[in-house]
């Protein structure tokens, strides 16, 4: 867990790395909540949406959409509607790791972020959507929230300046789409957490029908850091689309894995063999970012982390998250372990997502058992067309389909190789 | 492989090979929440309830709260127990039952005294679950879904616990446990089985 040796600016774990930091005490004693104290004496609410707009900061929960832009997205102050502000700390996408290490190491970060945010769009209450897995973070953050609200720096009147924040930790139950951003509301409601129809978009029609934003933790922690030190400074780190550090998490076979932030556009290479410590083994794939973006060989180690380059080589940088697979690994393995995982996740409104995981389950169960035919492989292609191109109420088919077609057309050889050799013909363990 | 990508033969050619027709929808719903005379709505639970209800400008948002909080104390949610919600918040009881059977951590029915989860996905996958779940079954008798002999663990497996760092990762009573091997895992298992508690 630490930033580039290679003298680039940090703003996201250099808190996180001081022990303590999750007490207010030490986090003020560097640096907590100066961001907050500025915008709530000198600026106003539009103004921190224009500076986290100029900064051109995009989401860091996967879909990569401006943050700026979402906020404008808010009816005008005169909407006599609550309006609320909710924190997507459900962080489930397999591979991602990151909201977590801020949650423990450094809660006043986001408690900063998301009461900035709040301001911004107007919010009084905010409610923070944390998965019920998320025990020790819970306790930890809540533990964070209480010092804050002690201090004046939620509740009632913020520093003298008239503003009221409530902030609500909303403990989830174990599903990965309640990640999604109405799915969060319909969970928070008390219902099952199963995406809403869009439109109507959040902004207009959120929770309890009101206007409601949703950001992610790391979103959330990038804003201090904008207000401070302002637009211009922050879009010099990064590219120029995809400006900014991100938290990078890399886990599998390298030596190790762990969080790490970078400047977006670093490349996959330098992560690897850089603070990641080296491939154990040889690299054959990996997943860019988290689960639901295409799986690229090893001849891609060069690509930038940053959302133009990675869409340029057919993936995604989705939530940054790499999952390094060496050369003993199965791509027909991996496959169906998300196959698997989609199947249990998916919420099962539209019957291109129930049925497709299911059947493309099954299918990869049974060609990485053995018992495979070729005609299976196009199957899944059909399917997995099926299931993709917003076809579907949320993005999770696509989420599903990604990982599952780009195995299939970039790793052909694996499969066939199951199919004809009636077996899987990896080790049983991968060797790391 | 043969066919571009794009091209889509009809439903009935690939539905007369053996095998790939689609797998039938799963059952399961509010029958199987397990009837339990072991709970009661005491002071400290409605106690419970009511907090639960504070952050919200509807009684129904609360319904997660509680039945963590149900659960939290019982170890699962008994069909008393959520039909007791229901009327606590003035909702059908097929609104709780939905809810408790939609999000896998609710259990309902009893466990053992210790809840073993053990990640099964990616991450942990690359680095040694099947290993994990190869010694609970060898040296504790239990698998995925099951219960050992001596009630001292229930072993289930989940979906990604957002801990790849240190995978594999194995959830115990809540408290996650990284970089497991099979020794570790023995280890922090062996002194919670019957007749070796501290």
């Amino acid at each position: 867990m630490t930033g580039p040796s290679d003298g680039g600016s940090t703003y996201l774990l250099d808190r996180a790395e001081i022990p303590g930091a999750e007490r207010l005490s030490v986090a003020r004693e560097h640096g907590a909540y100066r961001a907050l104290e500025k915008a709530l004496r000198g600026m106003k609410p539009a103004d921190v949406t224009e500076a986290v707009k100029a900064s051109g900061l995009r989401g860091r929960g996967g879909a990569g959409f401006p943050t700026g832009l979402k906020w404008t997205f808010m009816p005008p102050p005169a909407d006599p509607r609550s309006r609320y502000f909710l924190l997507n700390a459900d962080e489930s996408e397999p591979g991602t790791f990151k909201d977590r290490v801020l949650l423990e190491r450094d809660p006043h970060l986001v408690i900063e972020g998301l009461a900035l945010a709040s301001y911004a769009i107007g919010a009084r209450t905010c409610y923070v959507y944390m998965r019920g897995e998320f025990r020790r973070p819970k306790r930890i953050f809540e533990a964070a929230l209480g010092e804050a609200r002690e201090a004046g720096l939620l509740g009632k009147d913020l520093l003298g300046s008239g503003f009221d924040l409530e902030v609500f930790v909303h403990r989830g139950a174990g599903a990965y789409i309640a990640g999604e951003e109405t799915g969060a509301m319909e969970s928070i409601e008390g219902k099952p957490a199963r995406p809403r129809p869009k439109p109507p978009f959040p902004a207009g029609h959120g929770l309890w029908g009101c206007p409601t934003t949703i950001n992610n933790v790391e979103t959330v922690a990038n804003v201090p850091a904008i207000v401070e030190r302002g637009a211009e400074w922050y879009r010099r780190i990064g590219t120029d689309k995809s400006p900014g550090n991100f938290l990078c998490g890399v886990s599998g076979h390298v030596n190790r894995p762990g969080v790490y932030e970078r400047p977006l556009g670093t490349s996959v290479r330098a992560i690897l063999e850089g603070p990641a410590g080296g491939v154990q083994g040889r690299l054959k794939a990996f997943y860019p970012g988290g689960s639901s973006t295409g799986i690229l060989p090893a001849r891609h180690v060069d690509v930038a982390m940053d959302h133009e380059s990675l869409r340029a080589v057919g993936s995604m940088l989705g939530t940054g998250g790499i999952t390094v697979l060496n050369d003993t690994a199965c791509v027909v393995r991996t496959a169906a372990v998300l196959a698997r995982f989609y199947d249990h996740e998916t919420c099962g409104q539209c019957s291109q997502c129930r049925v497709g995981c299911a059947w493309t389950r099954a299918l990869l169960d049974r060609i990485e058992g053995g018992a495979g035919r070729l005609e299976d492989l196009d199957l899944l292609l059909d399917l997995g067309s099926g299931m993709s191109g917003g076809k579907t109420i949320c993005a999770f088919a696509d989420g599903a389909a990604i990982p599952l077609l780009s195995a299939v057309r970039l790793f052909s050889s694996e499969f066939e190789a199951h199919v004809r050799e009636g077996r899987c013909p990896f080790p049983e363990e991968p060797e790391a | 492989m043969s066919g571009a990508p794009g091209e889509v033969r009809p439903l009935s050619a690939r539905l007369s090979a053996p095998g790939s027709a689609p797998p039938p929808p799963r059952t399961g719903g509010a029958s199987a929440i397990a009837a339990s005379a072991r709970f009661a709505l005491d002071p400290p639970m409605r106690e419970a309830w009511e907090r639960a209800l504070a952050p919200y400008p509807e009684r129904r948002a609360a319904l997660m709260e509680i039945l963590h909080a149900v659960q939290d104390r019982l170890g699962f949610v008994p069909r008393e127990a959520a039909e007791e919600v229901a009327r606590f918040l003035d909702i059908p009881d097929v609104w709780v039952f939905e809810v408790l059977t939609f999000y896998p951590m609710y259990r309902t029915s009893p466990g053992g005294r210790h809840a073993l989860r053990v990640c099964h996905n990616i991450a942990c996958d690359l680095r040694g679950a099947r290993r994990l779940l190869r010694v609970l079954k060898e040296r504790f008798g239990v698998s995925p879904g099951g219960t050992s002999a001596d009630g001292a663990f229930t072993l289930e497996t989940v979906e990604c616990l957002a801990a790849c760092g240190g995978a594999p990762v194995v959830d115990l009573d809540g408290e996650y446990r990284e970089g497991m091997t099979p020794e570790r895992l023995c280890e922090a298992l062996e002194p919670l089985r019957e007749g070796n508690a501290p």
